[in-house]
């Protein structure tokens, strides 16, 4: 049973009083909200994830609500909640749905040391994944969801998970958020792309999030093993271009790149290591998508 | 109120986990998550051969914090390492409290534990050399409002905490274990002598005798304030009696005396009475009798056991009643009121209710 | 030509051994070490770990660090290279690598 088979009325209702459990990847996330808005971006961008109205065992329990006070009503709010604790201040009411997804990375990033969690895009072609770790501005997501749909296949746009016994990677595949221009560029990319409503005037500029390609979310119990790491980043007018990275500075980006590296202690440094060996290192260089893709068609196919 | 809560059944009875289903995982993942125990639960569950029992959704979590708590026991044994090697020039030997001493003994209580500060009790008469010789290799005191120094300084029994720069670790320095305005004070001199060498360090590190240990964990927890941690400190308690205990067949019976010596038979009254109520600590009724000697009337003792088994409750809306609320403002009150005499807690309470907030809204 | 002036004799008399456990990966352009005991990651330039792998077996003293990896790189050995080894000595100190052991 997924998302779609209910009606937008039923979800709507069930999100309001016990919550749905969402199946993504290997993980659940039961999530509680009475806002509209999170119903009907659900219904949009978690379509074709399994969903459950009562999943024994959810891995977090979130809820976006309003607050108890006047805020309620005047210059509404929104608070993001994981079970019981409040990690954010409230955000305006109209980012309710961007502070569900920003919570769910804090829950991700934070609450779960089970993997290595890289701040990275990854995708998989061919049965070999691209890591794509990169600060905000590199262009990242812009070139993830371009990616994304051109045939490779989605396991996270924002959060990559490593299994620190064999360096596998284990999908989140969730919406991938744009933002500012990039919801334009990703829309003439590919027309047809589902876009969810944008937000505007958040911390971050204006965000959008694009729902993940149906057959990645349909894979996304299946893991792949890491074969590029790659530092992007976009520079207007540049022609599409891949330089190594040496190593032991690949290590370090990455490691600094991750959010729990330093809590997995000599474990953590195991698997960085580990990674960077099997991986091709390299930086890249663009300013066109296209041209971006052939060049990592081409890395696919060697 | 009247059940126990999922969380301290399988504290108590590991190998109860085989009748547990999916659902029962998920409330006390969120139970252990929110009382600050998920390390305490999966250690319990590893030593006792159970993890591989747990079904691998819930087992993902207690390995997640498994890791954790191991590279959090390797931190704490290198701020040792680096507070020794600062105060190497100061004449008197450090003694580490709780989370540090339980880590550097490798007591059961350690295991699974997060720990987040350091504690370490010096003599009052060096404390003005160990600020220096702190500062001089990089811890820089915290709380610099003068209101705050001066409460630390002044009204409690140690330095405002202690930062440092670039581990960004977290550092008490305490001359005394509890208040000097407090109504019950120990000598802390009584409890400089008991104090036993650590291993390895030389006569420069020492720990607190196991009656001490836990008089002190005892006397911290019945004086606490907030309690989001108090099942937490309570299993800490129960943890340390019960090694102790088999370790010593005199303990007990030390423990009694240690308490009446140092004027803390209140708190080692409540300690016993609630390990064993709710965590089935097995103290032997000789001792329960004995303790006696420290209980409070019983108005009071109605009252305080209505306060704290609300209070050593898991701290997740499962396990609480619309008393919850009411019970921890007073256990918070009465903290205060244990600390500071009535002249300086009104103003202080009214400093923190109502100064303190706006300062700290001015500042973001 | 004796390359080393008689004020460094003192530092000549320094033998230099690794204090510290830790855990290495190695590549072309350097490598990455994993302090075991203060949980710190550090990234070494190759001839930095080099000077540390020589270390491991028995304590050196600078001449013999020197002598050895400079002709491992072909590098001639002189007032610049020795420079640069006790550069390179100095900073495995301040990450509490190393020490010195005097005789």
């Amino acid at each position: 049973m997924n998302v779609s088979s209910f009606t937008a009325r039923d979800l709507a209702r069930a999100l309001r009083r016990d919550g749905v459990n969402i199946r993504i990847g290997t993980h659940t996330v039961r999530i509680q909200s009475p806002f509209p808005a999170i119903a009907n971006n659900l219904r949009l961008l978690y379509a074709n994830y399994p969903l459950e109205l009562d999943a024994a065992f959810a891995d977090f329990h979130v809820s976006v609500k309003p607050p108890r006070n006047f805020r309620r009503w005047l210059a509404p709010q929104a608070i993001f909640r994981f079970d019981s604790y409040v990690p954010f201040k409230p955000l305006p009411a109209d980012q309710a749905y961007p502070l569900l997804e920003w919570g769910l990375n804090w829950c991700f990033s934070t609450q779960f040391h089970r993997y290595l969690v890289i701040h990275a895009a990854v995708l998989e072609k061919n049965g070999r994944a691209l890591l794509m770790p990169a600060p905000p501005g590199s262009g990242k997501s812009t070139l993830c969801a371009a990616l994304a749909n051109r045939g490779w296949r989605l396991l996270s746009d924002e959060l990559t998970l490593v299994a620190p016994e064999t360096t596998e990677i284990i999908p989140m595949c969730r919406p991938v958020s744009l933002k500012n221009e990039s919801i334009q560029i990703i829309q003439d990319f590919e027309a047809t792309v589902a876009m969810g409503p944008s937000a505007f005037d958040t911390s971050k500029g204006t965000v959008g999030h694009m729902r993940a390609p149906t057959d990645s979310v349909l894979r996304s119990h299946e893991m792949a093993m890491p074969a590029w790491i790659v530092f992007p980043k976009y520079e207007a007018g540049s022609t599409a271009q891949l330089a190594d990275h040496p190593k032991a500075s690949t290590f370090m980006k990455v490691a600094d790149n991750s959010f729990n590296y330093s809590m997995l202690g000599l474990r953590g440094f195991e698997t960085v290591a580990k990674l960077v060996d099997r991986c091709d290192c390299y930086e890249f260089k663009y300013s066109n998508l296209d041209e971006a893709i052939t060049i990592f068609n081409k890395l696919s196919e060697a | 109120m009247k059940s126990r809560p999922l969380l301290t059944k399988i504290l108590i009875h590991p190998e109860a986990i085989s009748q547990l289903n999916l659902n029962d995982w998920d409330l006390l993942i969120r139970q252990a998550r929110h009382a600050n125990l998920l390390g305490r639960l999966a250690h319990r569950l590893t030593a006792c051969q159970l993890l591989d029992q747990v079904p691998v959704q819930p087992r993902a979590h207690l390995e997640s914090v498994l890791g954790v708590a191991q590279r959090q026991m390797q931190a704490v044994q290198w701020e040792v390492n680096r507070i020794v090697q600062a105060l190497d020039k100061i004449q008197t030997p450090i003694i580490l409290l709780k989370g540090a001493a339980y880590i550097m003994l490798q007591l059961p209580v350690a295991q699974g534990r997060l720990f987040s500060d350091m504690d370490i009790l010096v003599p009052k008469s060096q404390l003005q050399a160990v600020e220096l010789a702190l500062k001089i290799h990089g811890w820089i005191t915290t709380h610099h409002d003068a209101y705050e120094q001066r409460y630390y300084r002044n009204w409690m029994h140690e330095l405002p905490p202690m930062q440092h720069l670039t581990r960004q670790t977290m550092l008490d320095v305490h001359h005394t274990i509890l208040p000097e305005t407090a109504r019950f004070h120990p000598d802390p001199k009584k409890l400089l002598e008991a104090a036993n060498l650590l291993a390895g360090y030389e006569g420069r590190v020492k720990v607190l005798a196991p009656t001490d240990m836990v008089l002190h964990s005892a006397t911290h927890l019945f004086h606490e304030g907030e309690f989001n941690h108090g099942l937490r400190d309570l299993t800490d308690l129960d943890s340390l009696l019960r090694h102790f205990s088999t370790q010593d067949a005199s303990f007990w019976e030390k423990l009694i005396e240690r308490a009446k010596q140092l004027d803390l038979t209140r708190s080692l009254y409540y300690a016993l009475r609630y390990t064993s109520a709710m965590l089935d600590t097995p103290v032997p009724p000789g001792t329960t009798r004995a303790a006696q000697v420290g209980a409070p009337s019983w108005i009071t003792l109605k009252l305080i056991d209505a306060l704290f088994r609300r209070a050593f409750q898991p701290p997740h809306p499962s396990c609480s009643d619309w008393l919850t609320r009411p019970a921890l403002w007073m256990l918070f009150v009465r903290a205060h009121w244990l600390r500071m005499p009535m002249h300086l807690l009104v103003p202080h309470l009214l400093y923190k209710a109502v100064i303190a907030p706006r300062k700290k809204q001015a500042e973001a | 030509m004796n390359p080393h002036s008689t004020d460094e004799q003192g530092r000549d008399a320094k033998r230099w051994h690794v204090c510290r456990e830790y855990s290495c990966y190695e590549w072309s352009d350097g490598a990455v070490l994993y302090d075991t005991a203060s949980g710190d990651t550090h990234q070494l330039t190759p001839m930095a770990s080099r000077i540390l792998d020589f270390l491991r077996n028995a304590p050196r003293s600078n001449e013999e660090i020197a002598n050895c990896v400079l002709s491992s790189d072909k590098t001639a050995v002189d007032g610049t290279s020795l420079t640069k080894v006790d550069t390179i000595l100095a900073h495995l100190v301040a990450l509490g690598l190393i020490e010195p052991i005097q005789h």
